[in-house]
């Protein structure tokens, strides 16, 4: 067996080269080429090279840190806060998603936030009193699923506010976000098993703050 | 997925049960994370209780609204003014500011935490054995060696010694205390009261080590080093020779010192960077 041919072959093959991988799958997605070439220019001192990064990702951005701090005047402080490090840091940048690299620092950011303010807003999520929150789109026109949903919305967001911070950040990015497991302990600097606990116990945690509205999301 | 458990047999459907059922297992299993035996259990568990059954269904479907969240959108525009780029370019001591604040040093602060809490805890310990053992020789005088905690001297010559560190009361406050042989004469076998050596070199039963604890403690009194003089009259963890502080106390100090900087620069530079 061990005079194989294949195992010969595989003995001679020389082991792959990571950076040449990466390398290669960073130059077909053609965002992360686009990122990359931003961040070049920012990082040969073009202010608007870095801008245009920002603009590329600051909905995004703001939009994942208004779900994890209940309070429109600190998330804005936090995403801006946010690019402010990223722009300190671009020297730091060693490749990679450019947008996880700032997803990361945001995370990290909207963390420092809620340690330095626990103060609890009067009203979380102001937003949902008016139009800034944006509907998504192909919602039905019909007046009462709308106002199903936006009864729906209003009882999670309550309920998100109302869980402790870590358990809401490590919810945002895995059920909104769409993050791993792997990557949410890698932004938030814990391990696996802490953030799976995480979001069991917040998904608990919420579950029994909708005990008496759960007939909301049966139906 | 038995999300719908309506068909199981009433008796199955205990509420009572179901208090002692594990959520955190289900909590899992909503996530789609067990596998293995965890995950036949939380099956199992699903299948035969009502309740848990429900709480799966809820809390995938608080899963589900949580995900359909409706985006918020951006009241600021986020990007830099060169007004702010000047500022944030670092350069000069703004950039040693972001090299002390950056995540290169992010070890400095539970360094820190650890030595403050070692130096604290050797002082604790330094005032804490000079306590003990400044009562037990109180309660059981020792020889008058400086340190009561050591072996001093030969077993023969501790009775011996007993009864002049007694008598003399600076011998038996020394003996208790860490404190240097040298500041405490008595205790050191200087001239000017009676010590352990000469009551060693007349004790009734003396072998080789008694002989060699005796010419020990005569060496000591003329003034030259010896072997013994780190558990005796010289200087040792928790005592100096050289009339300064133990060296529990330095390193504790020290120890403190590097803890409390490490904070401080970090808490400034983060100030600073801000």
């Amino acid at each position: 067996m061990l005079d194989s041919p294949g195992l010969t072959i595989a003995v001679r093959r020389s082991p792959p080269n990571v950076e040449d991988l990466r390398s290669i799958v960073v130059d077909d997605d053609p965002i992360q080429r686009r990122d990359m070439i931003l961040i070049e220019r920012a990082k040969a001192g073009e202010l608007d090279g870095f801008n245009d990064l920002v603009t590329c990702y600051q909905d995004h951005l703001f939009a994942l840190v208004a779900r994890m701090v209940p309070d429109r005047d600190q998330a804005s402080d936090a995403v801006q806060e946010a690019f402010f490090s990223a722009f300190r840091n671009l020297a730091s940048f060693r490749g990679g998603s450019v947008r996880s690299w700032l997803t990361r620092i945001t995370v990290n950011a909207a963390m420092d936030m809620q340690r330095a303010k626990r103060r609890r807003p009067v009203q979380p999520y102001p937003e949902l009193e008016d139009d800034a929150w944006q509907p998504r789109a192909g919602d039905t026109h019909d007046p009462e699923r709308i106002a199903l949903k936006t009864e729906r919305t209003r009882a999670i967001t309550n309920a998100l506010s109302d869980i402790t911070a870590d358990q809401r950040t490590a919810i945002v990015l895995f059920d909104v976000e769409g993050y791993d497991y792997a990557e949410i302990a890698d932004m938030t600097g814990v391990s696996l098993g802490t953030v799976k606990s995480r979001i069991h116990r917040g998904r608990l945690a919420m579950r029994a703050l909708l005990e008496g509205r759960m007939e909301l999301f049966r139906s | 997925m038995p999300d719908q458990p309506s068909h199981l047999p009433e008796r199955e459907r205990q509420p009572s049960d179901h208090d002692g059922h594990d959520r955190y297992l289900i909590a899992a299993f909503a996530t789609d994370d067990l596998t293995g035996a965890e995950l036949t259990d939380a099956t199992a568990l699903v299948a035969r209780c009502q309740d848990c059954a429900a709480l799966l269904a809820d809390l995938r479907s608080i899963a589900s609204a949580t995900a359909e969240l409706p985006v918020p959108a951006r009241t600021r525009d986020f990007r830099l003014s060169e007004e702010d780029a000047r500022r944030l370019r670092l350069g000069g001591w703004r950039q040693v500011v972001g090299f002390l604040a950056g995540p290169r040093l992010a070890f400095a602060k539970p360094l820190a935490t650890a030595l403050t809490t070692i130096g604290l805890a050797g002082l604790l310990l330094f005032s804490v054995s000079g306590f003990l053992s400044f009562g037990s020789a109180g309660a059981a005088p020792q020889s008058a060696t400086g340190n009561g905690a050591s072996s001093t001297g030969s077993e023969a010559a501790a009775p011996a010694a007993r009864p002049s560190a007694a008598a003399s009361p600076a011998a038996s406050a020394t003996g208790g205390l860490p404190q240097t042989g040298a500041q405490y004469p008595a205790a050191s076998g200087a001239p000017g009261a009676p010590s352990a050596a000469p009551a060693a070199s007349v004790a009734p039963v003396q072998g080789d080590r008694n002989a060699a604890s005796s010419s020990t403690s005569q060496k000591s009194d003329q003034g030259q080093p010896s072997p013994t003089d780190t558990a005796t009259g010289g200087s040792n963890f928790y005592s100096s020779a050289a009339g300064g502080p133990p060296l529990i106390v330095v390193l504790s100090t020290l120890a403190i010192g590097v803890g409390l900087a490490l904070f401080a620069i970090r808490w400034g530079a983060r100030r600073l960077e801000t």
